[in-house]
C-alpha cells in the first residue's frame, strides 16, 4: 500500500470518528433538550480533536516508513489527489447551499454553522474516500 | 485495462532482476506507480514513458505499444 494511501485510510477514519461523534453527540443532545449545543464548544473540539490526532497518527505513520513519508506525490499520486479534490469541493459546494436553504427556512444560525461544520467533515472524508478509491483502481 | 501495454516488467527482469522499487527511484515514481502500470491499471504520462524506455536503453514504442484489442 502506497504511502499516502495509508495516510487517507488514517486521515478517514480519524475524520469519521471525531466528526461522526461529535454529530452523535450534537444530534443526541438536541433531542433530549430540544436546543442546539453552543457553537464555539463544539467548533474548538472538532478541530482540536482533528488536529491533535492527525499529527499524532501522521508521525508515527512517518515513524515507520520514513523514506516514503519524505518523498513527495508521483504524477499518479497527484492525479488521484486533484480528482478528489474536485469531488470533494462540488459536495461541499452542495452541502453548503443546503445548508443556506435551510437556515432560509428555519431561521437558526447556530443550526447553520453546526450544519456548516458538518458539510466540511463530509467533503472531507469524501475527499479521503475518492482518494483510497483511486489507490485501489490504479489510477 | 487501459488500453496502452508494455513490456516493463519483462524488461527488468532482463536488467538483472532491477525491482518495481529501484525502477521507481530512477523515474521518480512509487514503486505502487511502477506496479499499476506493468498491471495496465495506469498509463504513464509521455515523459515518464521516455524515461522508463531510456532507462532500458529501448525505444518508446519498443516499451509502449497501443493494444487495439483493449479498445474493442
Amino acid at each position: 500500500m502506497a504511502f499516502r494511501e495509508k495516510s487517507a485510510w488514517l486521515m478517514l477514519i480519524i475524520t469519521l470518528l471525531v466528526g461522526g461523534g461529535l454529530t452523535f453527540e450534537v444530534v443526541q443532545g438536541f433531542n433530549s433538550t430540544s436546543q442546539w449545543p453552543p457553537a464555539v464548544s463544539v467548533f474548538t473540539r472538532l478541530t482540536v480533536g482533528l488536529i491533535v490526532l492527525s499529527i499524532v497518527g501522521q508521525i508515527a505513520l512517518a515513524l515507520v516508513d520514513r523514506k516514503s513519508a519524505n518523498r513527495s506525490a508521483d504524477e499518479r499520486e497527484k492525479t488521484i489527489q486533484q480528482r478528489a479534490d474536485a469531488y470533494s469541493g462540488i459536495l461541499l459546494g452542495v452541502l453548503i447551499v443546503s445548508s443556506l436553504m435551510t437556515y432560509l427556512v428555519h431561521q437558526h444560525g447556530d443550526l447553520l454553522f453546526l450544519m456548516a461544520l458538518l458539510s466540511l467533515v463530509v467533503a472531507q472524508a469524501a475527499e479521503y474516500v475518492v482518494e483510497i478509491i483511486g489507490y485501489r483502481r490504479g489510477y | 485495462m487501459l488500453p496502452i501495454d508494455n513490456c516493463v516488467r519483462a524488461l527488468r527482469e532482463q536488467h538483472g532482476g532491477m525491482t518495481q522499487a529501484e525502477l521507481g527511484d530512477k523515474v521518480n515514481l512509487t514503486r505502487q506507480t511502477i506496479a499499476a502500470i506493468e498491471q495496465r491499471r495506469y498509463s504513464p504520462s509521455l515523459e515518464t514513458a521516455f524515461l522508463i524506455a531510456r532507462v532500458f536503453g529501448q525505444r518508446l514504442e519498443d516499451v509502449f505499444w497501443f493494444d487495439e484489442s483493449a479498445t474493442s
